[in-house]
């Protein structure tokens, strides 16, 4: 059995998110895996297939003592995998 | 019923009432998850009658929202609109847990999770009861309010840790190819767990903010 869903939530300083969405970025423009860190996994990193197009969404809450801004991406898989 | 507009003390008397139902079935929930393998069989008959309750509060939560028919135009009622969304999804969270912990029938989680598992739901519970208490003491203490918001982000933080710690626990069970149905449902009760702490922080700071 195959568990398909992750996600994980982490503090970062600005210098750590800067580099995070740097590394994401150049991963994009190559665009043939996107390499993502997944602090909760064993191995530490997920990697899934990238494809076009893609759907992106952002959301901005602003609050007195809070802001929150949620990046959501979503695209299609571009090839069938080999897997099971 | 009267068309007169709400006062805040009448939203903040509303949402306590929602809130009391939200602490009754986190704590059901976190009775059920925290028990230990020699509790397990008494936990496991009492979760019948434990689970009929939550069903009957969840349902008797929209009931406890008829009162937004009176909603004041302005400010107040949009951040009430937007605390009201959150309780809404606690709600909804709930009743996934409710119906993964159903799907589990009765299996018993593997040992190594167990103190994640207890301290992560331990938390939730006392996250919502801090927003019930934030609530109930908001026009007569005010100066109390930034402490509960404070405990909540702070309690908010240590559960996206420990979601980390027991995702990397379960990370490691599955690397070794003992991945299975139980497993993967757990860690499904691990992630709405922690999307209600993250639901709670944000009804705490909007609170904060009216």
């Amino acid at each position: 059995m195959r568990i398909e869903d992750y996600e994980f939530e982490q503090e970062k300083t600005l210098t750590n998110l800067a580099d995070l969405l740097e590394e994401i970025a150049d991963q994009i423009r190559k665009g043939d895996d996107l390499e993502l860190p997944m602090p909760t996994l064993q191995a530490g990193t997920i990697v899934v297939p990238i494809g076009e197009p893609v759907e992106t969404g952002i959301e901005v809450k602003l609050r007195k003592q809070f802001v929150h801004v949620n990046i959501a991406l979503a695209w299609s898989r571009p090839r069938t995998t080999q897997e099971d | 019923m009267s068309e007169e507009v709400l006062t805040k003390t009448e939203i903040l008397a509303g949402f306590v009432k929602v809130l009391r139902l939200h602490e009754q079935i986190s704590d059901y929930v976190r009775e059920k998850l925290c028990c230990t393998a020699s509790e397990a069989e008494r936990i496991s008959e009492d979760w019948i009658a434990k689970r009929k309750k939550a069903a009957a509060n969840l349902k008797s939560l929209m009931d406890k929202f008829s009162f937004t028919a009176r909603l004041p135009k302005n400010d107040l009622g949009i951040m009430t609109q937007a605390v009201i969304d959150y309780l809404l999804r606690i709600q909804l969270t709930f009743a996934q847990i409710v119906v993964i912990i159903d799907s589990l029938r009765g299996e018993s989680f593997g040992e190594i999770y167990m103190d994640s598992l207890t301290t992560i739901s331990s938390k939730v519970h006392e996250a919502i009861v801090t927003l019930l208490h934030l609530v109930e003491i908001y026009e007569s203490e005010p100066e109390s309010v930034k402490a509960d918001l404070d405990h909540i982000v702070k309690l908010e933080r240590q559960i996206d840790e420990d979601n980390i710690i027991i995702c990397r626990q379960i990370s490691v069970r599955t690397g070794d190819g003992d991945s299975d149905f139980s497993c993967y449902m757990m860690r499904k009760i691990i992630s709405e767990l922690e999307h209600i702490s993250d639901y709670v922080k944000e009804c705490a700071e909007i609170l904060a903010d009216i």
